[in-house]
């Protein structure tokens, strides 16, 4: 057990250098000119032979990788393209936006997701189970920026309940001290007690959160479902029945418990597509996250920023696989 | 990238067809999902002759008519330029079906060759490519196909491109899996045994008998490059203009949204139901191939 | 079991808190509540900056920049004269190689220090040093001396208008000496001095800034102005609208056609235009076949849909080019030709071109993200269908279109690159070398002109611009009609911006040689 989970870390770090390799070779192949970009219009030769000395291009590239490696050890991925801030830094200010809309996504995901499983598997074969599975092939077919759009369409401009955008009202920002610990409002204003904040950080969270939330709740009902009808099948159930044990008890009390860790594996493995999606649909809520940092960043073809974008969210992706597969390895009943 | 933990899970077989088609006709939605999906690929067919303003497409613009609400001349209005939004969303049909198949194609080009050389070769070959895959897998959904067309260069051709390098490891696994199945079966020791190059083996014996299950899974996948090929380009990393994909129509639109909500809206229903139907389909066939359901 | 628990228990929390959150809201501290009266909040399509140092900036950031620093000079368009601004008083010698500015006394920075010539030295030789953003305007200077405390002399490499080149709206800002000693990264973390009457209190890069009134600033405040603003980005249009109309916000530019046409219905907003020096050009590859042929090019110009451009597309946010120079600037003239949306003119001048159109598709590269082009290009794309040419429209950032246009290889470069160009300080030349200067090494002259005899006249013109500008103007218009004959450009069309502000706000002015900055201290109500 403790040598697979050895093994399992071993592969997955070995799989994050090959990430690595794949972005430096994509970061330094593909592009023409980087020095020229840093230095900006109407630069002299000069000074874009300056500034190659200084980003460390007029090196061979084994070296550039192994600068690269380093600073990356370091934390330090360079340099905006556009900004010219270290990406890092860049990074630590929108990452709490888009991790507070992921987490609240998540949060749905499991209070809606799960029950939508359960009684699926329940009423099998039935209407709700038909409407259930449809609900959830429905909400992987949907595209996340068009659902975004639709739900402002409909509680903005039709109903006028839900603000347009924005992680608050302008009146919060402008009269009210914001506080600012962790970057998450909906946490800080908690924290602080201060709920005339966290009012309005939540009015305005809600229609992200649920546009995001809808990928994995559709996934968590469908996996829910079917490792639920998985274990209802399976012969131990049957004897607990044979037993006389109520229908209700032997769902909640018995069978429940053996879905959690599938479950759990599907939803932290859709955290990983929750956070590309953020991409697609902060932008349009005005969400001052990562999502619209990539935004920027891809139409101004600033590559540095890009690529730490991708080396940060495909890091969380290879830890939250490894957690997934710790998970399923923790499971007692899964013989390795 | 729907179903990735489940995918692995499938080994489809599509043995029992008569079975296949009695479950599929008890199941009413994957039915449903089947005829939806010969009506978008008929309308992505016949589109050219069948919209009502066939020269909206890139001929004609009438920008005294813009942005027209939904009537009875125009059922889903017209665009910045006066164009009819029904007949360029139809024809948005023929772009998103055509793409995807390319993507798809180009995935399975690149991931059959290198999962039967993986599974037939075994040893380090083998576990060189499947490292490569995972590298290759462990990059978030979409991310790795934005990196790849910023850096390339926005357009439809790249985005299918990029689609096809962040899609081919799920083909190369497949077919993997399938080789060293395929490599106990007495045929293929028997043409070992009387000295038949790999090359030849790989190409004559393991390629062509692990075509069927790679067409199933790539119909099931369609839906998902579908949506991936709409994300890029509402990124303005996919389709350029004037061409009538889904994704570009939304992202255009966006900049008149919400007063002239058609033109955001009917594009992306399109993206819902041809996704949707295929997805539908995808997970009925799993269904289908599934033991468990079989046995009952 | 426990699980569902614990879903309900936090969902029994989310109620109860937005249950006491909805009945308390007084208790909550107010920052800043009672100068609430002077605020100003202008929102944004775009980032207020990108980079905080004002040696650098050569983007966005203008608009903070010109109201918490000042130049030696300022450029009054209405007028076309240079007036003082840091500057008191300022003298050129005979042969325009050498400037003497004098000194205002009695202004104070931000930090307390005093403005002095050391300081006007100090500040021009970082930015020269530094070497970034649009530093290139001071190419001509060889070295800045002190004459004494309050007197400065710039000596030159070449003539210059160095009066005019003081009140560039880049690169030209007096800092105070000891924050001129700091790294752009000290800048970026919202610090600063300069001389204007606003100080940064707070900057989020790509978010927000807020600026206060600096209370020693060397003009007299009056009660009515504004001594906070803020500026924020708010990306859609329709948010921006949106916070106009609920007065939220008071001053937002660049809005969608429809944002306009409804906010011109709303009673709480003003819509202002105003005009820009920003001049859209389509650049013909005039090295590249079939571009290379004049007739092709005349072809081209006559098949560019101006009129629904203008009025459909722009919606009267800009009026048809007269040559290179946009109205409101010296060397204009509305006498020159202009070619008009004429599809059998546009067919003669094809076929005596004698290119043969069958299957030729040509690209035109525009910058991603503006709508508008991507509406023109469109319409011109349906023109030119019409006569045979298929044009492929490449949306591509500027960095990308850019580099396209440099490929040493001209059959590898776009065939029409659209530019937007604006002048890097208020002077009819910079369209001229900019655009149509020889280069030895590709910059912006993006249709390749090699023209020896512009070259020459240009030169001339520069030359005289300080001397004689009445016979520099003629010189400008001649070579205007020969561009123009020659089709070096599709002259598209003069930018303009339209600006909604609240009905309440007086004092709203921009100035089109500072393009963006609105400068607050100007505002009353």
């Amino acid at each position: 057990m403790k040598k697979y989970i050895f093994k399992r870390i071993i592969t997955g770090i070995i799989v994050l250098l090959g990430v690595i390799t794949i972005t430096f070779i994509m970061a330094r192949v593909i592009p023409s000119d980087p020095a020229a970009k840093w230095v900006g219009p109407k630069a002299t030769p000069e000074q874009i032979a300056m500034a190659e000395k200084e980003l460390g291009l007029d090196k061979p590239m084994p070296v550039q990788y192994a600068n690269y490696i380093r600073d990356l050890l370091k934390g330090n991925l360079g340099r905006s393209l556009r900004t010219k801030q270290p990406i890092t830094q860049e990074l630590a200010a929108y990452i709490p936006a888009t991790l507070e809309i992921v987490i609240f996504g998540f949060l749905l995901a499991v209070i809606i997701g799960i029950p939508l499983g359960i009684y699926s598997a329940k009423q099998k074969d039935k209407m709700l189970d038909h409407v259930s599975r449809f609900f959830s092939i429905g909400s992987v077919s949907l595209p996340a920026f068009w659902v975004a759009l639709f739900l402002q369409l409909v509680f903005y401009k039709k109903l006028g309940l839900l603000p347009l955008g924005g992680r608050l009202s302008l009146e919060t920002t402008i009269f009210y001290n914001v506080p600012d610990i962790t970057g998450m409002l909906l946490l800080d204003s908690l924290i602080t007690s201060n709920f005339m904040i966290f009012k309005d950080a939540f009015i305005h969270i809600i229609l992200p959160g649920i546009t995001i939330a809808l990928y994995p709740i559709g996934l968590v009902a469908r996996m829910t479902r079917s490792a639920l009808l998985e274990v209802l099948n399976e012969d131990y159930i049957a004897s607990i029945r044979s037993y006389g044990v109520s229908e209700t008890k032997v769902l909640w009390k018995y069978a429940l418990k053996n879905t959690l860790g599938p479950t759990a594996t599907v939803l932290t493995l859709s955290l990983g597509y929750t956070l590309v999606n953020t991409f697609l649909i902060e932008t349009i809520f005005s969400w001052p996250g990562l999502g619209n940092y990539v935004a920027t960043a891809v139409t101004t073809l600033d590559y540095p920023a890009i690529i730490g974008v991708t080396i940060f969210s495909a890091t969380c992706y290879v830890i939250l696989n490894l957690i997934a597969d710790l998970i399923i390895a923790l499971d007692p009943r899964i013989r390795l | 990238m729907n179903y990735s933990v489940i995918k692995e899970t499938i080994k489809p077989k599509i043995k029992v067809f008569k079975e296949s088609i009695y479950l599929l006709r008890r199941n009413k939605l994957t039915a449903i999902a089947l005829y939806l999906i010969l009506a978008i690929v008929l309308i992505a067919i016949l589109s050219p002759y069948i919209i009502p303003y066939p020269e909206h497409i890139s001929d004609e613009a009438n920008i005294q008519n813009k942005f027209m609400p939904p009537s009875g001349k125009h059922f889903f209005g017209t665009d910045e330029l006066g164009r009819d939004i029904f007949s360029r969303v139809l024809y948005g049909t023929r772009v998103s079906i055509s793409t995807g198949i390319l993507a798809v194609g180009l995935a399975v080009l690149i991931g059959i060759p290198l999962g039967a050389i993986a599974g037939f070769r075994g040893g380090v070959i083998d576990e060189v490519i499947m490292r490569i895959t995972d590298m290759f897998l462990s990059f978030p959904p979409l991310l790795l196909a934005i990196v790849l067309v910023s850096l390339l260069g926005p357009s439809l051709n790249n985005a299918i491109i990029a689609i096809a390098v962040s899609w081919w490891p799920w083909y190369t696994r497949l077919v993997r899996g399938q080789a060293i199945s395929l490599k106990e079966r007495k045929f293929i020791q028997a043409a070992q045994t009387i000295g038949t190059p790999d090359y030849k083996i790989i190409l004559k014996h393991i390629i062509p008998n692990t075509i069927s299950p790679v067409i199933v899974q790539a119909s099931m996948d369609m839906g998902g490059v579908i949506l991936t090929i709409a994300s890029l380009s509402f990124l303005g990393l996919g389709a350029q203009p004037p061409t009538p994909e889904w994704g570009l129509m939304i992202s255009i639109s966006r900049k008149y949204f919400p007063d002239v909500w058609w033109y955001s809206i009917f594009p992306g229903l399109a993206i819902f139901v041809t996704v949707l139907a295929f997805n539908l389909l995808g997970d009925g066939v799993r269904e289908i191939l599934d033991p468990k359901t079989r046995k009952k | 079991m426990k699980n569902k628990r614990l879903i309900s228990l936090l969902l029994v929390i989310v109620l109860v808190v937005s249950l006491i959150a909805g009945c308390s809201g007084g208790g909550t501290t107010k920052g800043g509540g009672e100068g609430a009266k002077n605020l100003l909040f202008q929102a944004n399509g775009n980032t207020p900056y990108i980079n905080l140092d004002p040696s650098v900036e050569n983007s966005n950031g203008v608009m903070v920049l010109h109201n918490t620093y000042e130049m030696l000079t300022y450029y009054n368009y209405e007028t076309g004269k240079i007036d003082p601004m840091l500057a008191e008083s300022w003298s050129a010698s005979e042969d325009g190689k050498s400037w003497t500015f004098k000194i205002k006394e009695g202004v104070k920075f931000h930090d307390g220090t005093d403005l002095n010539a050391e300081a006007v030295k100090k500040s021009i030789d970082r930015t020269m040093e530094l070497g970034l953003g649009a530093s290139f305007i001071w190419d001509s200077v060889e070295s800045i001396e002190l004459i004494d405390k309050y007197e400065v002399k710039f000596n030159l490499k070449y003539p210059a208008p160095i009066d005019l080149i003081a009140s560039a709206a880049y690169a030209a800002f007096i800092i105070s000496p000891d924050a001129a000693e700091k790294d752009s990264d000290w800048f970026n973390q919202g610090n600063g001095a300069g001389t204007g009457p606003y100080k940064i209190q707070k900057a989020v890069a790509g978010e927000e800034v807020v600026l206060e009134k600096f209370d020693d600033y060397w003009r007299p405040w009056k009660e009515n102005q504004y001594t906070s603003i803020i500026m924020k980005k708010v990306p859609e249009s329709s948010a921006r609208r949106q916070l106009l109309e609920k007065e939220e916000a008071q001053i937002s530019v660049n809005f969608s056609t429809t944002d306009i046409e409804a906010m011109k219905k709303s009673d709480k907003v003003q819509i202002v235009q105003r005009p820009l020096y920003d001049t859209v050009v389509g650049c013909l590859n005039t090295e590249k076949y079939p571009l290379d042929n004049v007739d092709f090019r005349r072809a081209l110009s006559y098949a560019f849909p101006y009129e629904e451009t203008v009025n459909n597309v722009l919606e009267g946010q800009g009026v048809q080019s007269h040559g290179l120079i946009p109205g409101g600037l010296w060397g204009h003239s509305e006498d020159l030709m202009q070619y008009n949306f004429d599809l059998d003119k546009a067919k003669e001048y094809l076929d005596k071109s004698g290119v043969k159109t069958d299957g030729l598709t040509i690209e035109m590269t525009i910058s991603s993200g503006y709508d508008e082009y991507r509406n023109f290009a469109q319409l011109f794309q349906i023109n030119l269908k019409k006569l045979g040419i298929n044009l492929e429209i490449r949306e591509m950032s500027w960095d990308a279109q850019w580099e396209k246009a440099k490929n040493p290889n001209p059959k590898d470069r776009q065939d029409i690159f659209l530019f937007i160009w604006w002048p890097d300080y208020p002077s009819p030349i910079s369209w001229f070398e900019g655009l149509v200067r020889s280069e030895d090494k590709i910059f912006f002259n993006l249709s390749y002109i090699k023209n020896t005899d512009l070259d020459a006249k240009m030169h001339e013109a520069s030359m005289l611009t300080v001397t004689d500008r009445d016979k520099a103007e003629q010189i400008m218009i001649d070579m205007q009609k020969e561009i123009i004959d020659e089709a070096y450009f599709i002259h598209m069309y003069d930018k303009s911006a339209t600006y909604g502000i609240s009905k309440d706000l007086k004092g709203f002015t921009t100035n089109p040689a500072y393009p963006t900055v609105v400068r607050y201290f100007d505002l009353y109500k």
